[in-house]
């Protein structure tokens, strides 16, 4: 830890626009950064990285810390919190609740929103998000615009992300299939290794209209664009999904998991609600 | 008198509404914060340290290094081997360098940023491979092995011979991490007398005010120790951490100075459980006799002595547990490296140990065609046998009756065999033997007093330490149960060098063996003192009297109370009810040193779930059979068993320190993960097999560890009987399991030619 770093004490700003956030954010780069829950930068602070000189706080900002019911969509809030969206019945039935029940503890839950869990880049909500077609509502500085979930970390340019639009037409029901899993180094309150994801709809003839979309470890979060394309043949086998996983997904080693863990258990994830197989195994005692 | 199942400790309603202070929390008058460095590397030399910017930097009161320690520079509780402030050169990234007392903690922080210390970097001996290379950089004078211990009997080679069926294999074992919620801290006042109180955590204040009148060079009678409560240790305070810092500073300053590592200082500086790689070779004969065992340890204690000679010979005493193995070889060896200092830890050495031996039971089982409880059965220890260094012990039944519980719950049927699909269930056991006390040829003295206090309380003061494992709440309950009193008639004495009595250490499962004891030594004297003062103040026959609730009453009265303690106490000067005991932990007569003589046994049946999509694996069940005398304090009784078996499953699933480089790569409880609620058995039971051979004078033996001991190698059977696949390496990662289930093709799908990398 450096002892001299954790000693400054930032400027914090407490604007109550968008516009107002960005401008101050643009006023002070590089010294500057956004700040929502703060949850998880109070881990990073922990461990020696210290607060920009200016931290511009988002959770007064009108309208960032609710939820509206549009006609084709739900409009989240990028400010609301975790366990705010886990008592949102439209959100809690579906897989993006599960994602966030599986996120940390209560007391992480309470203060983190879900806007930071996208922005810190590696969120379990992303892999979800993904798989629902969410699309995120931001500011550039000019103007609002809305991007899809996996192209938030190649956007070009400066954005505040301010909402998270949920598509109202997705809902699961006994043809459209929603999966959410978590991977962690324990059952409950650790960073995941792996958050795979997906919504998909089996067709007549064994092929799999499927969306599919992981986080895992430190690696950006990824949909699986030749995996949806490999089961959306007819007669696709699990060998050739492994093959168009690992040309999707190349994890590499971290300290507390190896890239090929998290690519197997992925694979066997998906595998496990893509494949129908009556040979699954139940349980019981293994037989030498 | 049988104590209800459920009553409220005594230390309970403080701890619950967090109204506790504990000594972390303490603060004084014109108190300044007090702060370490620590070396940069793991290994290097000092060329130059320089603190002159740090002392002119202002709200600095104190700046040290070894230059100012008047005493010995060294600590470790048998060899002090440790600096104080390193001189020349440091050993591990947790060695001290300088200290500093500052009017805040942000003043600390930047005299310690100020602070110039000049290293050169040595090559860094981060495993015992490296530390034993003959080529290697001698870490201390006497080279890189701290301590070697043996045990032999028999004709290894001979056994052998006789034997049909030998298994071998090589376990490793992590670094774990106590993990206790308070970091290590507290403050140091001085004095007026020139001497100082030290109100810090420790497992035996006696102990610490030896070592720092050593380094302070100061008579022990102006050192007072202050040691509880504390919030939690495990073994992990039993050593001196903060303790010479906050002496040394508060002496310099001459004012009240407050130390409190952080966690991250907390992981770095502090002590950890052994790893150790252990190799068993066992053999049986073809009706299941087991001929001959041998064992070799190599355990990684770091870069500092502590009590890693002690635990070393814990491990190679316990190698062969409770089997009375005619042939056996052990060796044992203790490495220095650059690694983390390990040392005190519950379990003290056995756990690695019989992670490996009951391994080897399974392995051979397998071999033989045997289940493992026949194979067990056929081996244990008969009541009158020797211990497992060949001395005597006193004669137990233990081994064969925890047995008989694994064996039963090993029958029992699966809990969700053929519901859920990718998991499998397994269920395995094992059985474990655990010494307590510190063994022949160490100084284990222990002792306690009774008083009737000029409040009217029965005062029973002990010189042990209350870290959560509940010792106040056995006190208080082997009070209740010998005096017929209420709780609020005792006032318990503990954790204070200047008020307690000398009983030794609060470590070894010896706690509440040695309350019972010393006031079994007492209570006639101290009933008899009570009643004779009462007849002489009531002038009535003693023999009319009987102690009970609230004080003295009288046969054939209504209501028997007659008269009060407060009452009695006024009649009396302090002093004039009082009496003692000392005497020391019972050991076996036969000269074997280290030899233990009260052990206590813990059998384990633990079923897993392994998720054959991920290799994760959960406990469902777990099944404690306990002989360790009758039960004192059951909830306490429970609580340890409990917990121990949760802090083992972390042992066992995820806990390990790691490093690299002899740097700790899980600075935090973000990356050192501990098992949550969630991680946690659905179903816990604890059973006690109270019973003890007749003519035991012995009484209860502590469980403060046996609950942490055969949990490892259950979980790794039961992970065995679900994917076929025998665990030698802990903690299980579920990295190791996937890749089993893969070779064993248990998925579908899951043929391992056809997977990419698999």
């Amino acid at each position: 830890m450096d002892a001299a770093q954790t000693t400054v004490t930032p400027v914090v700003w407490i604007p109550e626009t968008v516009q107002e956030a960005f401008a101050l954010y643009q006023e002070f780069l590089p010294d500057a950064e956004w700040i929502a829950g703060g949850t998880w930068r109070q881990v990073e602070r922990e461990k020696g990285k210290a607060f920009a000189g200016n931290v511009i706080v988002l959770e007064r900002i009108f309208g960032l810390a609710s939820l509206q019911e549009e006609e084709k969509y739900v409009r989240v809030g990028a400010c609301m919190t975790l366990e705010q969206l886990i008592q949102e019945a439209v959100i809690s039935r579906e897989i993006l609740g599960e994602a966030m029940r599986r996120i940390a503890a209560p007391a992480v839950r309470t203060r983190g929103t879900i806007g930071g869990n996208i922005m810190y880049g590696h969120g379990d909500t992303l892999p979800a998000l993904i798989a629902l077609q969410a699309e995120l509502e931001i500011w550039n500085g000019e103007s609002y615009d809305r991007i899809p979930v996996e192209e938030a970390a190649s956007y070009d340019g400066v954005f505040l992300l301010t909402a998270v639009l949920l598509p109202k037409t997705l809902e699961a029901g006994p043809e459209e299939v929603h999966f959410f899993e978590k991977i962690g180094r324990r059952e409950a309150f650790t960073a995941s290794l792996l958050a795979v994801s997906g919504c998909f709809c089996r067709q007549g003839d064994g092929s799999v209209r499927a969306r599919l979309a992981l986080v895992g470890g430190k690696d950006a979060p990824l949909r699986l664009r030749q995996a949806e394309a490999c089961v959306a043949e007819p007669g696709w086998t699990p060998e050739a999904f492994f093959e168009a996983f690992a040309a999707d997904y190349q994890p590499e080693d971290e300290p507390f998991s190896s890239g090929n863990y998290r690519l197997q258990a992925a694979a066997h994830l998906f595998l496990s609600h893509l494949w129908l197989d009556d040979k699954a195994e139940k349980g019981g005692v293994h037989k030498a | 008198m049988k104590q209800p199942e459920y009553q409220r400790r005594p230390d309970a309603a403080p701890k619950v509404t967090g109204a506790l202070k504990y000594l972390t929390d303490r603060f004084e008058e014109n108190m300044l914060i007090g702060k370490v460095l620590r070396s940069e590397y793991p290994h290097a030399r000092i060329k130059k340290i320089d603190t002159s910017a740090a002392e002119a930097l202002p709200g600095i009161h104190a700046v040290l290094t070894h230059h100012d320690v008047p005493g010995l520079n060294r600590f470790g509780i048998v060899t002090p081997d440790q600096p104080v402030f390193c001189e020349d050169r440091v050993r591990y990234t947790g060695d001290a360098v300088a200290a500093v007392a500052a009017e805040s903690a942000e003043a600390a922080d930047q005299a310690l940023a100020a602070v110039i210390v000049e290293y050169e970097p040595l090559p860094v001996l981060d495993s015992v491979e490296k530390a034993l290379d003959p080529e290697a950089e001698l870490l201390h004078e006497a080279g890189n092995i701290l301590h070697e211990a043996y045990y032999t009997r028999g004709n290894l080679q001979e056994g052998f011979a006789g034997c049909t069926s030998i298994v071998e294999e090589t376990y490793q074992l992590p670094r774990q991490m106590h993990g206790y919620m308070e970091t290590e801290g507290g403050v140091v006042v001085p004095e007026k007398d020139g001497g100082i109180s030290v109100y810090m955590a420790t497992q035996h204040g006696f102990k610490d005010r030896f070592q720092l009148s050593r380094i302070l060079d100061a008579p022990e009678e102006k050192i007072r120790i202050i040691s509880s409560p504390i919030g939690g240790s495990f073994g992990g305070k039993d050593e001196l951490n903060l303790q010479p810092y906050g002496a040394l500073l508060a002496l310099k300053a001459g004012l009240p100075v407050r130390v409190h590592n952080t966690r991250e200082e907390s992981v770095r500086a502090g002590l950890k459980r052994h790893p150790m790689a252990i190799t068993m070779r066992t053999g049986a004969d073809e009706n299941g006799r087991v001929l001959a065992h041998e064992t070799t340890i190599y355990a990684d204690t770091g870069a500092y002595a502590t009590l890693g000679p002690a635990i070393l010979e814990f491990a190679v005493e316990h190698a062969s547990g409770l089997y009375p193995i005619p042939n056996i070889a052990t060796t044992g060896v203790s490495v220095f490296t650059n690694n983390g200092v390990a040392g005190e830890f519950r379990g003290f050495g056995g756990n690695q140990v019989t992670f490996a031996l009951e391994g080897q039971m399974d392995r051979l089982a397998e071999r033989l065609g045997m289940e493992g409880a026949e194979l067990r059965a056929k081996n244990m220890r008969k009541p009158s046998d020797a211990g497992p260094l060949g001395q005597e012990i006193a004669p137990t039944d233990g081994g064969r009756m925890i047995l008989e519980d694994v064996t039963a719950w090993q029958q029992l049927p699966l809990s969700n065999a053929g519901e859920t699909p990718w998991v499998k269930n397994g269920r395995g056991g094992a059985v474990s033997m655990h010494g307590g006390g510190l063994g022949y040829g160490r100084l284990d003295p222990s002792g306690g007093r009774l008083a009737l206090t000029k409040e009217g309380k029965l005062e029973a003061a002990f010189g042990f330490e209350e870290c959560g494992q509940g010792i106040a709440a056995v006190i208080e309950t082997v009070m209740k149960d010998t005096f017929s009193c209420h709780e609020e008639d005792i006032e318990i004495t503990i954790g204070d060098t200047n008020k307690v009595p000398v009983s030794g250490s609060t470590t070894a499962s010896r706690g509440t063996g040695m309350v019972w004891t010393a006031v079994e030594n007492m209570k006639d004297s101290f009933r008899r003192q009570l009643l004779a003062e009462a007849s002489r103040v009531t002038a009535t026959a003693a023999a009319d009297l009987y102690l009970g609730a609230g004080g003295v009453h009288k046969i054939g009265t209504e209501p028997s109370l007659f008269l009060s303690y407060k009452a009695l106490a006024e009649y009396v000067q302090e002093g004039d009810i009082e009496t003692h005991t000392a005497f020391d932990f019972p050991v076996t007569p036969d000269e074997i040193d280290s030899g233990h003589y009260l052990y206590s046994f813990g059998g384990v049946s633990a079923e897993v779930e392994v998720n054959l999509l991920t290799g994760t694996v959960r406990v469902l069940d777990l099944k404690q059979s306990v002989s360790a005398g009758p039960v004192m304090y059951p909830q306490g009784y429970r609580g340890q068993i409990e917990g121990g078996g949760i802090m083992a499953l972390g042992y066992t699933l995820m806990e390990d320190a790691v490093m690299d480089e002899g740097r700790y790569q899980t600075e935090n409880f973000d990356t050192y993960l501990m098992p949550g609620v969630k991680d946690l058995p659905d179903n816990v039971t604890v059973k006690p097999r109270e019973e003890v051979m007749e003519g035991d004078i012995h009484g209860p033996r502590g469980v403060g560890e046996i609950g942490t001991i055969a949990v490892a190698p259950a979980i790794a059977e039961a992970i065995y009987q679900a994917i076929g696949a025998r665990p030698h390496k802990l903690p299980v990662s579920r990295e190791w399991v996937l890749q089993q289930i893969q070779q064993r093709g248990l998925l579908p799908w899951n043929k391992p030619e056809k997977i990419p990398g698999g």
